[in-house]
């Protein structure tokens, strides 16, 4: 294969998950009366707000190059089920305020303990969210004791599933704030871009005077921020808060980065192509249930679509080192 | 004093497991005088194939330096292949060497991905760990009844008095640390985990050896999870979620060091002996799955801190 086709091919695969995004919609469209319906693609986008959220706060945490984090489903559910005690009914505005900051000071809290565990104990990234998620989600469980939280206030369902000005979606809104905020900090500012170095490059980060371990404990801690606002905007979704919540959400956030082609390896990745991810996530499970597909599948699909993405991902990154 | 300090030293890599058994058994036995008698211990010995197994699956994935999450799904999904076969009369040993099949098969996807590309190990068996579940899933969505004599005797039964769990697992471990000490197999897997640089200066074909250890895992889980159906007369999709935490947090509490290379089968047997009292325990003074759970994460967290603090005394 000659050298202009070959780039021609690793472009169109770093860019594969616009290609499948395509694919998708374009193949509901036929397959199903009600892909294209208002109702629907609106579900689909509140959806894919939520796990874009996720999937930005792992993209954090995998731009390190220290591994996956695996916590995240944790995070979410502890952060929410402490935050969701001031999101009742009856919770005045200062409550609710005081909600929404203590289940983001859980969320960042838990993400430093993930860094610290890393940098200072040095402990292996992956076994170390692992360990830590049992340990959130024991601690959830036995906050909960086993009880729901229902009574939630209408300002929390407002930014789970009310819009704005009536017409645009409160997560939807959510998610484009952070996609931008999350974009401009690791482009334009110097603390997102030592971020990326840290994981393309932890030599060359050390030695251009970048406090390596102070880096890692922020990208988890940001990871853990993320993690936290995803759960306070499921509580608003779901009118519930639960300890059973996110029990897949890091496999989740995982698929949709690595699908939006951040390596695994750390240094690479742009937030538009989470975006990609998440939403072809999102439509795939559309699509499970549109088709009538038992549940059962999803794991199928989920562990094939990331095998994918990172076959994918390993092939472009072969391509662009040769 | 010194000196003395440094002999106590040379000792304390293996003594882990065994500090952490004694202490289980003080405080499981002060809570609960149920869990101090011999027809719990012969319990326990019944349950403990399993788990011995899929440490031995994580043992051989650590010491090579990798990771292999896919050994519960794998055994779960296996267990459910054999009801199924039970349930439309294929014949036992056919059974067993289709089923065993199966977990080889996911062995050699574990393996190819691993080998030949960069994607870390976790990822891949994360990934096939989630198909092989769900695959269970769709087979059946809930529990299903086997009874089945000849198998349940692989669990229930006796073999010159002994609980042929017991002569199984002897058996597994026998070989393989035969094979590890005695044989270049064992050789070139200490290498490959050790020193790959060496390794491959040596002429060993580090991609093959670490394949192997998936194709093995793949085999062994499936036996794996020929012994839960047989231990439980019933298969289901979620059977042996979460072993693979337990196998690998058995393995690094038996002295085997996460960054690979290092590491007694022994140990990571004295580590399997530990987890499965503690969590035969926590049964017993009755704690939820999800706080055992969060012990085990917990216990998890500690023998990598040790782990590491042992690596940094070097």
């Amino acid at each position: 294969m000659n050298k202009r086709l070959r780039k021609v091919f690793t472009t169109a695969a770093k860019y594969s998950y616009v290609f499948i995004l395509l694919l998708i919609v374009i193949f509901m469209s036929f397959a199903s009366d009600q892909f294209l319906t208002g109702a629907n693609l609106l579900n689909v986008l509140r959806q894919a707000s939520l796990l874009l959220i996720m999937a930005l706060g792992m993209t954090m945490a995998m731009l390190l190059g220290r591994g996956v984090d695996m916590s995240l489903g944790a995070i979410v559910s502890i952060s929410s089920c402490f935050a969701a005690q001031f999101f009742l009914r009856s919770s005045s505005m200062v409550e609710i305020i005081l909600g929404i900051v203590i289940g983001i000071a859980v969320g960042a809290f838990c993400g430093a303990l993930n860094g610290i565990m890393i940098t200072f104990l040095h402990l292996p990234a992956m076994l170390a969210t692992y360990g830590l998620r049992e340990i959130l989600r024991g601690v959830a469980y036995a906050y909960m004791d086993g009880n729901v939280i229902t009574n939630i206030h209408p300002f929390i369902s407002f930014l789970g599933n009310g819009r704005i000005a009536g017409v645009f979606p409160t997560p939807v809104v959510m998610a484009v704030l952070f996609t931008l905020i999350c974009t401009y900090f690791l482009k334009r500012t110097k603390t997102g871009r030592e971020l990326y170095l840290t994981g393309a490059n932890p030599q060359a980060a050390k030695f251009s005077g970048i406090n390596v371990d102070r880096t890692v404990i922020l990208g988890f801690v940001l990871s853990g921020v993320m993690a936290a606002v995803a759960g306070i905007l499921y509580v608003g979704r779901l009118g519930a808060a639960e300890a059973e919540i996110g029990n897949d959400f890091h496999f989740q956030a995982v698929s949709a980065a690595a699908i939006g082609g951040v390596s695994f390896n750390g240094g690479s990745g742009k937030t538009y192509g989470v975006i990609a991810g998440a939403l072809i996530l999102t439509l795939l499970n559309n699509a499970q249930n549109l088709l009538s597909i038992s549940s059962s599948w999803q794991g199928v699909i989920y562990g094939t679509v990331i095998i994918i993405a990172v076959l994918i991902d390993y092939f472009v990154t072969k391509q662009q080192t040769n | 004093m010194q000196n003395k300090l440094a002999k106590v030293k040379k000792y304390l890599p293996k003594t882990g497991a065994i500090y952490g058994m004694l202490l289980f058994l003080v405080v499981f036995s002060l809570i609960n005088p149920k869990f101090l008698t011999v027809s719990n211990f012969v319990n326990i010995s019944r349950q403990f194939a399993v788990l011995a197994i899929l440490t031995l699956c994580a043992f051989l994935a650590i010491l090579t330096h990798q990771l292999d999450l896919s050994i519960g799904g794998v055994c779960s999904f296996t267990g459910m292949v054999l009801a199924v076969l039970i349930k439309n009369s294929v014949p036992l040993p056919l059974a067993y060497i289709i089923v065993i099949f199966v977990g080889v098969a996911f062995g050699v996807i574990n393996g190819l991905l691993a080998g030949f590309t960069t994607i870390p190990p976790f990822i891949i068996t994360l990934a096939t760990m989630n198909i092989a579940s769900s695959l269970g899933l769709i087979i059946y969505q809930g529990t299903i009844q086997v009874s089945n004599s000849a198998l349940s005797w692989l669990s229930n039964g006796n073999l010159f008095f002994i609980p042929f769990p017991i002569i199984l697992i002897s058996t597994i471990y026998a070989i393989f640390y035969f094979v590890l000490n005695k044989r270049k197999y064992g050789t070139r897997l200490y290498a490959v985990g050790g020193r790959v640089e060496a390794a491959k200066s040596a002429g060993i074909n580090v991609v093959w050896t670490k394949i192997s250890v998936y194709l093995i895992n793949g085999g062994l889980s499936a036996v794996a999870g020929i012994i839960m159906v047989s231990r439980l007369s019933s298969a289901n999709p979620s059977s042996a979620i979460g072993y693979e935490l337990d196998a690998i947090c058995a393995t690094v509490l038996g002295g085997t060091s996460i960054s690979g290379g290092k590491g007694k089968l022994g140990g990571a047997l004295l580590g399997a002996i530990a987890i499965q009292m503690l969590r035969n325990g926590m049964n017993i003074i009755g704690l939820r799955i999800v706080s055992q759970k969060m012990i085990i994460g917990l216990v998890l967290i500690i023998i990598l801190v040790i782990d590491v603090l042992r690596k940094e005394s070097k």
